[in-house]
């Protein structure tokens, strides 16, 4: 007789497969966390400390490591480099406009779904692009952006408003002045539906009853957003901020894929020059130095969202 | 007239849920395009492609997909990403479960590691680059499966423990005592209490790694270079490198990929939004 209330009786071990002293082994806490702990340490700890290491040192990546230069690696990056300079810019403009552009969008369009019928179906079309290979979505964007075959140009030339302004001349990509922005676009394309998903949820939460009170003393729509729904849904807001944080400083795919830091050093992210720096001109002392700042910048940037996060 | 008449009238009276659904269709509609696009693309050949861009193809040519899945290589790619990606998602999901039940539910003087591994959630890939290109020469790992199997796993064990840990964290405490009571040690209690009621947890904490570990290009690119263990996103940006003119096999290569993304996306679509707002929630 199986005695259901209890599945752990003396005849019924359903786990008697593992015999009592294995059973205590794996009920011990450190023995649970050991594989995790493990890989942390040989996959994440580790590399981070050799980062460290190296970017004290002179590298070509193959040879033994031998030359202690000290900070020199840094100063030279803040002294004298010009491409780290430019793609640290770049790195924050990109991070201020998957911000305006992403989370604003994703307010806008979490507020349109909210009465419609089919919710989850809009949700799951945002959020294909962020399913797709980054690589894919920069291929597909890289040929909207190409002149004659694009849609982009193609479309503008269709407007006459536009083609008078010259829009459809633009080269979107092979102009320094605005590859940056089409970048931007191809990256908000891909993350925004994420933001869509984090806010609607929390726009959900929200308690009705202030829109109603809201409702009662003659608020407008400006003031409900900036009364009752931005207060209510801080907390996600600032997750979103973070993530706009992780996922530019992940960046580096699409502008692989797009621009290769193209035309001129217009397109230069922080994550691209570690890589030219490391695998094509085999300077590891300058790419490990550059990469511990693009850590402490992006450890920097999430973990002063959190604390505001926390403050409520 | 009359119909016209009332037909203004409907629209005056909902005009915002009129509008509400005109903007709304109309950004889908710009998100939806270059999907949209890629498929007809993908059945025109080079010249109508050139031609007429928005147009239906107006003979279908199906060739495209067989030449791009031959020639890209796509069913080897294919294979070696389900292959890398289930089982690390495996891998994952086997080591945070343990870990992140003991974290949240037992004190021990371990218990100081759990920020340290969460933090490193942060941590761009593209840091990671020079040092385990390093460790994988070392450990003589380069270019084989498991040179990408355990980084990709690393990588994504501390967002299974995030997703995991914010499950366990919300139990209530009884459930284990009544367990306790009937002698079951810790470890039975996770198998047999907690994980089977954890189901939609442990669903969204693979979900989530499956699809960006499905996706991931950058450590891909500098820990592989034998085109038999490509993944789909290097097998995609190797072949679009060498057939960039080739429109039309371009866009099938794309439409291959998409379809097999739409058909991922079909089964993991419930647990991956499940998974990105636990993350959201509960920080």
């Amino acid at each position: 007789m199986k005695d259901k209330s209890s599945p752990f009786g003396k005849k019924e071990t359903r786990m008697s497969f593992l015999s009592e002293g294995f059973n205590q082994f794996l009920s011990n806490p450190y023995v649970g966390i050991s594989p995790t702990v493990f890989m942390f340490a040989l996959f994440l700890l580790f590399p981070v400390v050799f980062v460290f290491f190296i970017s004290v040192h002179n590298w070509d990546g193959l040879g033994p490591i031998t030359q202690f230069v000290g900070l020199k690696n840094y100063l030279d990056l803040f002294m004298k480099d010009k491409l780290f300079k430019i793609s640290f810019l770049n790195t924050i403009i990109l991070i201020v406009g998957a911000i305006l552009i992403q989370v604003t969008l994703g307010m806008l369009l979490a507020h349109l779904i909210r009465g419609v019928k089919g919710k989850a179906i809009f949700r799951v079309i945002f959020l294909l692009p962020l399913a797709m290979p980054t690589v894919c979505a920069g291929i597909v964007w890289n040929m909207i952006y190409t002149p004659g075959v694009g849609l982009l140009t193609l479309l503008f030339k269709k407007i006459p408003l536009l083609s008078i302004l010259g829009l459809n001349k633009i080269i979107w990509l092979g102009n320094p002045r605005t590859a940056l922005f089409s970048l931007l676009i191809a990256y908000s394309w891909q993350y925004t539906g994420l933001y869509v998903v984090i806010i609607f949820a929390a726009l959900q939460g929200i308690d009705p009853s202030f829109y109603e009170v809201a409702d009662l003393e003659g608020a407008n729509w400006l003031k409900k957003l900036i009364y009752v729904t931005l207060p209510s849904i801080k907390r996600q807001l600032f997750i979103c901020f973070m993530l706009c944080v992780v996922f530019t400083a992940n960046l580096f795919p699409l502008v692989y894929t797009m621009t290769m830091g193209g035309p001129g050093n217009s397109t230069e992210i922080l994550g691209l020059t570690v890589y030219k720096y490391g695998f094509r001109f085999f300077n590891m002392g300058s790419a490990t130095a550059m990469s511990v700042i693009l850590m402490f910048f992006v450890i920097l940037a999430t973990t002063g969202f959190t604390t505001l996060l926390k403050e409520k | 007239m009359s119909i016209n008449r009332s037909f203004i009238k409907i629209i005056r009276k909902n005009y915002p849920r009129v509008i509400q659904y005109s903007v709304l269709i109309f950004i889908t509609a710009l998100f939806l395009y270059p999907f949209i696009w890629i498929f007809i693309s993908s059945l025109k050949d080079k010249g109508s492609i050139l031609a007429n861009p928005w147009g239906l193809p107006v003979k279908l040519f199906y060739s495209n997909y067989v030449q791009a899945w031959v020639q890209g290589n796509l069913g080897r790619g294919i294979f070696n990403s389900l292959f890398v990606t289930c089982i690390s998602v495996g891998i994952t999901i086997v080591v945070a479960c343990p870990a992140a039940y003991y974290f949240t539910r037992v004190t021990f003087k371990g218990k100081f590691l759990y920020y340290p591994i969460l933090m490193s959630m942060v941590i761009p890939t593209t840091v990671l680059l020079i040092p385990l290109s390093f460790l994988g020469r070392k450990l003589n790992i380069l270019d084989s499966y498991s040179g990408l199997i355990f980084p990709y796993a690393a990588l994504y064990i501390p967002l299974g423990i995030f997703i995991l840990s914010n499950f366990f964290a919300s139990l209530p405490e009884s459930l284990e005592e009544a367990a306790f009571l009937d002698g079951a040690s810790r470890f039975q209690t996770l198998i047999h209490i907690i994980l089977p009621i954890s189901k939609p947890a442990v669903f969204s904490a693979m979900a989530l790694p499956f699809i960006f570990i499905w996706n991931e290009f950058t450590l891909a690119l500098v820990l592989v270079t034998d085109p038999s263990i490509f993944t789909i996103p290097l097998a995609i940006k190797s072949f679009a490198g060498s057939y960039s003119y080739e429109y039309n096999l371009v866009f099938a290569a794309l439409g291959i990929v998409n379809l097999f993304l739409f058909f991922i996306l079909i089964f993991l679509q419930r647990h991956f939004v499940r998974g990105i707002l636990s993350g959201a929630f509960k920080y």
